[in-house]
């Protein structure tokens, strides 16, 4: 009797279906969840990309600078960020001019909502030669994944884009 | 009974998903990392690109030899593409004409999973195509012909400066067209020449023929410094709206002479001519003639005291699109560039009698409020944008005169300290080709 019952349940199909769901459709969640993550990943490092070019093409088309048009400048990427949520992105910005030995100077510098990227100034060397300048910006954008968040965290994206000012390569910063 | 069961094992369909899902998943995996790498080898191609754009517009604001410029390009495009992160550089390339620059790069995106299918990178090509800027430059030397650029003979040296300055200019330009150079000489005032009555220096007319200086007694104009009754073409002006207003009209100069051009006699120094320190060398407004400006630079003589701050005023006045000198370029104009040189050799100091603010016991002004007005149109200048360079000229200038050219110039790196006549004749070779080097680009 219990031998046959036993053969009767190894027989049995019935919901064999359903388990066999049930151990795909996780591996077929994660790729999907994994898939929009890494797409929402892409989308936003463009996006953080054209914000840093696009906060140093508005800097450098001026002979002079300040802080207004720092705040034009942080409030045109943070437009470029749309649709997602503008709170954390992370903006510095140094106006670099190169000194006698051809070195790069910070001569001025304007930070919002993160915390100075100290290689700036350091990185702009060879770019110029002395009395000539170089705006640099750095962009930082913290992402974390909607679904797989909770595994592997918060990352942070930077896009650091150095440019000659258009009208003179050296931007001076002009207090309003 | 074997056969039976057999065919009952191929007429069951329950529980081939997991199979079908086996051969399917590998092709999942691999459409998703193809995704992921094209993807990736898209983000190398934007920063690519905007390296590129960098690269293309500070190449095209800068001159030099080509192997200068692929340096300059490959710095930009280094420092803003930052290839460790997803990819390498393989190639860059720069292709000058005379009026535009293209600049190919293509970089090299390494893939993950395309790997497993025989593709193990993804090459991405950029290329920018910009127009070269070139922009012509627009100059004023402001020039101390004071009494002290006497001794040693330091006129001549400035002369010398000078006329160094205006062939490196022309000798580094692709064409003269693209330089306009304007000489402010000044002293106890400025002479404006023939200008001021709406006339060329051989009288044909200037402009639309409108005088921008009084003549109410309808004196004539005199090349003569010792005439005794015509205008040599200094003005006078009053103040504090001398910083302000740059329309005119302003009154001819007459070295203590009243309202009604008598002497007046109050003043010691009255039985001296009209014209008396009046520089006599008169402003010549922006003009692309080499030759005429160094005919000009060669007038220049040491005579009177110092007003800078009124020499660089008239510096302003030339270099402004607005009347009463118009061959200025507008000042949002792109394919220009203004600039002034500004020179000394002393502190700003007023004639004890008679000045570009008249009779010094009516105006007079201290050195301190000269400096401020020097300094308030320094300030100006650079706000209209403006490149300002400054000079201090020998050994006896003053610390306090030294810290308001510096301060006047657009940064330190444009304020020279010349000491000595070899420092001077430097100093405007320097800032020659500095100019040349930044703005015309041949």
């Amino acid at each position: 009797m219990i031998f046959k019952k036993i053969n009767t349940y190894i027989k049995n199909n019935d919901g064999l279906a359903f388990i066999e769901g049930a151990l795909i459709l996780p591996m077929l969640l994660t790729l999907l969840f994994g898939l929009y993550d890494i797409g929402q990943a892409i989308i936003i490092n463009q996006k953080v990309t054209s914000a840093a070019h696009m906060a140093a093409d508005l800097v450098t088309r001026k002979l002079t600078v300040n802080n207004s048009d720092m705040l034009d400048a942080y409030g045109a990427a943070r437009l470029v960020i749309d649709p997602y949520d503008r709170a954390p992105l992370g903006m510095d910005i140094v106006g670099i001019q190169f000194d006698d030995d051809d070195d790069p100077e910070e001569k001025w510098r304007y930070t919002n909502n993160m915390t100075q990227t100290p290689s700036l100034p350091s990185s702009a060397d060879g770019l110029g030669v002395s009395g000539e300048g170089v705006v640099a910006v750095s962009v930082v954008y913290p992402y974390t994944p909607y679904f797989s968040g909770g595994v592997v965290g918060s990352f942070e994206m930077q896009e650091i884009s150095y440019l000659r000012g258009r009208k003179n390569s050296y931007v001076r910063w002009v207090e309003e | 009974m074997i056969i039976q069961k057999f065919n009952h094992y191929l007429k069951d369909y329950r529980g081939v998903t997991i199979a079908a899902f086996a051969l399917v998943v590998p092709m999942l995996m691999a459409a998703t990392g193809m995704a992921i790498d094209m993807s990736r080898a898209y983000m190398v191609k934007k920063r690519l690109g905007q390296a590129v754009d960098s690269a293309a517009l500070a190449v095209a604001g800068s001159s030099g030899s080509t192997a200068e410029l692929e340096d300059k390009m490959d710095a930009y495009i280094g420092v803003n593409f930052d290839g460790n992160r997803f990819a390498t550089l393989i190639r860059t390339e720069l292709f000058p004409t005379d009026d535009t620059l293209k600049i190919e790069a293509e970089a090299r995106s390494i893939n993950y999973f395309m790997t497993i299918f025989g593709h193990d990178h993804i090459d991405v090509y950029v290329e920018a195509t910009v127009q070269k800027e070139l922009r012509g430059i627009e100059t004023v030397l402001v020039m101390d012909n004071t009494g002290s650029m006497g001794s040693n003979n330091n006129i001549a040296t400035l002369r010398q400066a000078a006329t160094d300055f205006v062939n490196i200019m022309f000798d580094r330009a692709p064409d003269p067209s693209v330089i306009k150079i304007g000489l402010v000489p000044y002293s106890t005032s400025v002479n404006v020449g023939r200008y001021g009555l709406g006339q060329y220096p051989d009288g044909s007319q200037y402009g639309d023929g409108t005088p921008f200086v009084n003549n109410p007694h309808g004196l004539s104009y005199t090349t003569n410094y010792n005439s005794s009754n015509g205008w040599l073409g200094c003005v006078t002006e009053g103040e504090p709206e001398d910083t302000t207003d740059h329309e005119g009209p302003w009154e001819m100069y007459r070295f203590c002479r009243d309202d009604d051009d008598n002497y007046d006699y109050s003043c010691y120094y009255r039985y001296r001519y009209p014209n008396y320190v009046c520089p006599t060398s008169y402003v010549t407004p922006l003009s692309s003639d080499q030759n005429d400006l160094l005919n000009r630079i060669s007038t220049m003589n040491a005579r009177g005291h110092t007003l800078g701050n009124y020499g660089m005023v008239w510096g302003w006045r030339l270099i402004s699109p607005a009347f009463p000198f118009q061959e200025g370029s507008a000042w949002n104009d792109q394919d220009w560039r203004k600039s002034i040189i500004m020179m000394t050799d002393g502190q700003n100091t007023m004639h004890p009698y008679y000045s570009a603010y008249g009779m010094t016991k009516d105006h007079s002004i201290g050195t301190t409020q000269e400096n401020e007005k020097f300094e308030e149109v320094c300030e100006r200048m650079k706000e209209d944008g403006i490149i300002i360079y400054t000079i201090t000229f020998t050994s006896s200038i003053n610390s306090t005169t030294k810290d308001y050219y510096r301060e006047c110039a657009s940064d330190e790196t444009k304020y020279y300290d010349a000491p000595g006549q070899s420092d001077l004749v430097d100093a405007f070779q320097s800032i020659s080709r500095e100019l040349s080097n930044l703005y015309i680009s041949k």
